[in-house]
């Protein structure tokens, strides 16, 4: 007898922790994202203030390393959070059927049409961008003062000379965390932006490239080779060396703060890392054969579209039109010095730290390959692969041409049609 | 036909068996069958549909270069790692079984490391192991006048490097099951040997190794299960690379599932499933001939 009670107790008390409390406030929308919680604060006022107090938003950090997963495997329940947040997965999700279409909304009147490159299949609109970011090549003033270089370089090849000026008097160069960082790829990327996408006569498609290498109508070997091999020049030369595959991104930064690399690359989210460490720095842009029309690599970051699975669509769609408002749009610029916005009206800040690159930014020459890409292929993939596959460029263990085909073999396995 | 009094005696049981049961069943059983069927079907992130493909996944499984290197990296890493933790525990354990002065305080330091979490164990040992100017091991081998070694970022010598990290981690685990073992061998098999004539390494040989039969078997396919499920030690320190040559079948199969190509992962699922069960059968196989062999 007393056995048995206490196997029922047992097996009721296993039956009370797999209870699962729901929430039952239907004013709170949900989402969450990889931005910090610190980074969030004003957005989350400005979002707040907006709703004026019909509906509260709940924010929940999760790190971007585990990001991917948590969102995918809760839209894949049919459940996740009420806004869907995303950057560029964002076309994945729309192909998912995940976000809900918004073509026509009055809120989405005021945005630069750039801005919905990955919240848009076609003519339909899925989502509104938070704000724009860019990459560049951030350089130590000081370093470049102290060894005789008066002006940032101006072509891929004043460049290199800069790099042999620097490593002959014994500074080293270039920092890359090539063990976790993408910051080699984007280099590489921002190198085939200005020197193959545009100013290259040899290439009449232009960024269609991409679009036609999405669709498995071109293919990267065989086309980019002539351009890699140029940027290769890098690690032929070691500026970008093996040693770098044992280093963390987090560690080439801090070796940059540190004064010990005289260039890094990066983007705005950097700004007030270096701001903090007092240093004398600037951002230089990503560089070709000539001097003129450059590019930055860069574009929509995080989007923020509607779950069809919300229980609250009205709440959401409150949100999300907030969201739109110049006075969330500002406070996301802020919360990111140095980033644009696609929304009218909304004024982002350029430091003097920005000089050789504000004319660009301006002129709106921002594009970014992988989001080419996102029209027929979860493109973050081919980014991954293709971050993966240059440490095996670094090492000698892959030529130019494994590669790049490396590269088309992955896009063949993961194009949606 | 059982009487309804072994029936009633036999229910309490049952019903304490079965929570352990639903849970077994609920998060290993089903989710296995679920990964079985969907290894057969394309599911991915980007498409609301969900169809049978057949053997397409399979397919495209085995024409991935990834996969054989994710194999061999998993073999490799699970025999090389639970021999070297063995050979390497075993010794030490008989040491530690001695009337060593401050044996319970080795016994405590070379345990120690088995109590943090294994993705601690990485991030501390990618740091120490770092080409940068942080990494402590490069400074000190640089101190020599020798070169950099690039620990984790050189492809021929990383999964070495990872392998023994974990033997460092778990050794003293292994050494535990030893000592454990060994206390229970009677100290009249040794007098026995010595008015033999045994010296101390017949001694080790023909009465501890035997005597430890039960421990060797319990680290040989504890270890070699551990180190078939390898993943948390790689994507800490490596995370599969560089140039995924330190992928294993696990940290690809997480790959393909984070790539939102569910169907693909689960074939991966399906393929450590198959090598985890042909290398265990193997093992016992061995186990079972030797353990015949000393009766």
């Amino acid at each position: 007898m007393k056995k048995q009670v206490v196997s029922i107790l047992l097996g009721a008390a296993l039956a009370a922790g797999t209870v699962v409390p729901v929430s039952a406030d239907n004013n709170t929308i949900t989402f969450m994202c990889w931005y910090d919680e610190d980074d969030m604060e004003g957005v989350l006022e400005a979002i707040n203030s907006e709703l004026g107090g019909e509906y509260q938003v709940e924010y929940t950090y999760i790190a971007q390393s585990d990001y991917n997963n948590v969102l995918s495997t809760q839209l894949a329940a049919g459940e996740g959070p009420d806004i869907v947040a995303d950057g560029t997965n964002f076309p994945a999700r729309i192909k998912a059927g995940s976000v809900k279409e918004i073509t026509g909304a009055d809120f989405l009147a005021d945005f630069n049409e750039a801005g919905f490159a990955l919240c848009s299949d076609g003519d339909a609109v899925y989502g509104v961008p938070s704000y724009g970011w860019f990459s560049g090549i951030w350089y130590n003033k000081d370093i470049f003062e102290e060894n005789g270089i008066a002006d940032v370089p101006a072509t891929f090849d004043d460049f290199v000379t800069v790099c042999d000026t620097l490593a002959g008097k014994g500074v080293q160069p270039l920092g890359f965390g090539l063990a976790d960082g993408d910051t080699a790829l984007h280099s590489l990327l921002g190198y085939l932006e200005n020197s193959f996408y545009h100013n290259n006569e040899g290439n009449a498609d232009g960024t269609d490239f991409d679009v036609k290498f999405a669709y498995g109508e071109a293919s990267m070997n065989g086309t980019l080779n002539e351009s890699v091999e140029k940027w290769a020049t890098l690690i032929e030369k070691g500026y970008i060396t093996e040693e770098m595959l044992g280093i963390s991104n987090d560690q080439a930064l801090a070796d940059f703060i540190a004064d010990k690399t005289a260039m890094f690359n990066g983007g705005p989210w950097q700004y007030t890392s270096f701001a903090d460490a007092g240093m004398n720095f600037g951002m230089m842009p990503h560089l070709s054969e000539i001097s003129e029309n450059k590019y930055m690599v860069g574009g929509p970051a995080v989007n923020f579209g509607i779950n069809v699975n919300t229980k609250n669509a009205e709440g959401a769609e409150a949100v999300l039109k907030a969201m739109a408002s110049v006075a969330v749009q500002q406070a996301f610029v802020d919360a990111n010095v140095g980033g644009f916005s696609y929304r009218a009206g909304v004024e982002a800040q350029m430091p003097a730290e920005y000089d050789a690159v504000k004319d660009i930014i301006n002129s709106g020459n921002i594009a970014c390959t992988w989001d080419r890409w996102s029209v027929n292929m979860p493109s973050q993939s081919l980014f991954d692969e293709a971050k993966a596959q240059l440490q095996g460029l670094v090492t000698g263990g892959l030529s130019v041409e494994d590669y790049l085909q490396s590269l088309d073999d992955m896009a063949a396995s993961i194009r949606y049609q | 036909m059982k009487s309804k009094n072994q029936i009633k005696n036999s229910t309490p049981y049952v019903l304490m068996v079965l929570p352990a049961l639903l849970i077994f069943v609920t998060f290993f059983v089903a989710p296995l069958l679920s990964t079985a069927k969907y290894s057969f079907y394309n599911w991915t992130n980007y498409s609301p549909d969900i169809t049978f493909s057949g053997l397409t996944n399979y397919k495209k499984l085995l024409s991935d270069r990834t996969l054989a290197t994710g194999v061999k990296n998993t073999l490799t890493y699970a025999v090389i790692n639970v021999l070297l933790q063995s050979v390497i525990a075993l010794p030490v354990s008989v040491a530690l079984n001695s009337r060593l002065k401050g044996r319970n305080i080795y016994r405590a330091v070379y345990f120690c490391p088995a109590v943090l979490s294994t993705l601690v164990v990485g991030y501390l040992w990618k740091y120490l192991l770092s080409t940068s100017d942080y990494g402590f091991l490069n400074q000190v081998i640089t101190s020599f006048g020798l070169d950099k070694i690039n620990f984790l970022g050189d492809g021929k010598i990383a999964l070495a490097a990872i392998i023994l990290i974990e033997v460092w981690q778990w050794f003293g685990w292994a050494m535990v099951i030893y000592l454990g073992n060994l206390q229970s061998i009677s100290e009249d098999l040794y007098e026995a040997a010595a008015m033999d004539g045994a010296d101390a390494w017949k001694k080790f040989w023909h009465v501890t190794v035997p005597g430890l039969a039960p421990a060797i078997k319990i680290n040989l396919v504890t270890g070699m299960i551990s180190g078939l499920k390898v993943f948390d030690i790689v994507v800490s320190t490596t995370n599969g690379g560089p140039a995924h040559q330190t992928e294993t079948i696990l940290t690809l199969m997480f790959t393909k599932f984070s790539d939102g190509n569910y169907g693909y992962a689960a074939a991966f699922g399906m393929v450590f499933l198959a090598v985890s069960m042909l290398l265990s059968c193997v093992l016992l196989g061995i186990f079972n001939k030797w353990e015949k062999g000393l009766e």
